[in-house]
């Protein structure tokens, strides 16, 4: 968020991938637009609510219409809506951060169990120990895990991001973790046509852009975007 | 004697409890007294391995006892020893730590029998063994991590410094910190842990407390806490900063660690202003000139020669 970052532009390739797969995902012309994130705990969250920015920066004041305690993720789900023009009816889903992997995929099935096109967009990023001078410093382990989750996205195996361990992710500060296997679960079953449209970790966190499309089987499916 | 305690600007309230009377503003550290209006400089002397020169431990020790000499005659009133840096990094074991620090404690206070040492440390084995040696005041970045080092403080008649560090485990860094108010939540974290130094018997007049700028807080988190400074030194505990070459003031300024001095001292400035006693510094004799300039705007310092306008 530029306001948040101050006068230096920055990684501004991260954020025209994220404007990017919001526009396709809206392009598509979901009847819901489901924002998943992840947060202290499991629950829905008001659809207009926005970003209390004065939680993070003080001294830009609290905006007329942030809602105070509103998950990060979820705040910039919507905020990336907004700015991709998109005002149609959403959904705010917070996953808890400790929720296990079977609890997550029960969420993704209740998420998409109406009949309606829905289009997730999932909020989350992959380790933030991946440097001596990241949040988390450095550990040796995290590479590997989000080069896993990189090729598993790539490949549009599911398995393996449903598959993931919440205890090396929680360890590894895995933030994306349990959404993730909330996307998983949404996209029912087949392979989804995926694309990866950033995976970098320039401060020591780890955030991957992609776009999930769901293999057609004769129902609607949602598309599903990760951000 | 178990008056109900009051200091200062500090409202007795159901929550203090009956005990030694502390004396309104005054800061008592080692053998020293002192009154409002004296703003300290306390100097920062690291222990830590320098990756510039082999690790030696004569050399590195020679090397430091100068730098206290240095900084006593820049005019410190307290020097900060510390054997681990606040970054992530190689663990430091505890028992490493106080080979770090201890013998060095027992060689500066050899030089100088009436300097206020501090020691920077969390851990109560670092502190028991740093009193032993000498040191008059437990420097606890880590917000009361170790509840027992509150205990060692107590037992060894040494000060404590009572800050706020987010909840963070020692030796991690700020990670998308938010908070709905966060000089509140400083506030009661700090005053929380001064309460609980005062039931386990830490002198009431040798208690600070400090919001520990940039631990478990952003850059905006630590510009707020500097800007609402003055809810801090309100609450009658002597307040101590440590500012000095923080990375609020590189990302404020876009300025490297080496180009952070007029950022330090402007922050400094501010802070002694707002009410701040003690300030933790790199630059020990630009820290005092700033300070002293402070102390003489607001009435409190005597200027050294005023000639022009006056022969």
């Amino acid at each position: 968020m530029r306001e948040l970052t101050g006068g230096d532009p920055l990684v501004s390739g991260l954020r025209e991938a994220c404007a990017n797969v919001t526009a396709r995902l809206v392009a598509t012309h979901p009847d819901v637009v489901i924002v998943v994130g992840p947060a202290p705990a499991t629950a829905g969250w008001d659809p207009a609510s926005r970003l209390d920015r004065s939680a993070f920066a003080p001294a830009l004041g609290s905006s007329g219409n942030g809602t105070p305690g509103l998950p990060l993720p979820l705040g910039l789900g919507a905020l990336l809506l907004d700015h991709a023009g998109y005002f149609g009816p959403r959904v705010l889903q917070a996953v808890g951060e400790h929720e296990a992997a079977a609890r997550c995929a029960e969420l993704g099935g209740q998420l998409t169990a109406s009949a309606a096109r829905a289009a997730l967009l999932v909020m989350g990023d992959g380790s933030a120990r991946r440097s001596l001078t990241a949040p988390g410093h450095l550990d040796e382990r995290a590479a590997p895990f989000d080069a896993r989750v990189e090729r598993a996205i790539r490949e549009g195996d599911l398995a393996v991001l449903a598959a993931l361990d919440p205890a090396l992710g929680r360890e590894l500060m895995v933030t994306g973790r349990p959404a993730w296997q909330v996307l998983a679960a949404a996209m029912g079953p087949g392979r989804p046509g995926t694309e990866v449209l950033y995976a970098d970790a320039p401060f020591g966190v780890t955030y991957l852009v992609a776009q999930f499309e769901a293999a057609l089987n004769g129902a609607a499916r949602p598309p599903g975007q990760i951000g | 004697m178990h008056d109900r305690a009051t200091g200062g600007a500090c409202p007795p309230d159901s929550l203090t409890p009956p005990g030694p009377r502390r004396e309104p503003g005054l800061l008592r550290l080692g053998r020293q007294e002192f009154a409002p209006g004296r703003l300290l400089v306390m100097a920062i002397v690291n222990r830590t391995p320098d990756s510039f020169y082999r690790p030696g431990i004569t050399w590195d020790a020679r090397a430091a006892l100068e730098r206290v000499h240095t900084v006593v005659a820049e005019g410190a009133d307290i020097v900060d020893i510390g054997g681990v840096p606040a970054k992530p990094g190689t663990e430091v074991t505890v028992d490493e730590e106080i080979q770090r620090t201890v013998p060095f404690i027992e060689a500066v206070r050899d030089a100088y029998p009436d300097l206020v040492i501090s020691v920077d440390t969390w851990r109560n084995e670092v502190g028991r063994a740093a009193c032993t040696a000498g040191a008059d005041l437990l420097n606890d970045t880590w917000s009361g991590w170790d509840p027992k080092l509150a205990e060692v403080a107590a037992e060894s008649g040494a000060g404590l410094v009572c800050s706020h560090a987010g909840g963070l485990q020692p030796r991690t860094r700020v990670f998308r910190a938010a908070y709905s108010d966060v000089m509140a939540d400083v506030l009661d974290r700090t005053l929380s842990l001064a309460q609980r130094a005062l039931r386990a018997g830490v002198g009431p007049s040798r208690i600070l407390i400090d919001p520990a700028h940039d631990f478990g807080k952003n850059t905006w988190h630590s510009l707020e806490i500097s800007r609402r400074l003055g809810e801090m030194t309100a609450t009658g505990w002597p307040v101590l900063v440590s500012v000095s070459n923080k990375d609020f003031v590189g990302e404020t300024l876009g300025a490297g660690v080496e180009d952070r001095l007029a950022g330090t001292l402007a922050v400094t400035s501010v802070a002694a202003w707002l009410g701040a006693r003690v300030f933790r510094a790199h630059h020990v004799e630009q820290t005092r000139q700033a300070l002293d300039m402070v102390a003489a705007v607001k009435g409190d310092f005597q200027p050294a020669r005023i000639l022009k306008g006056l022969v």
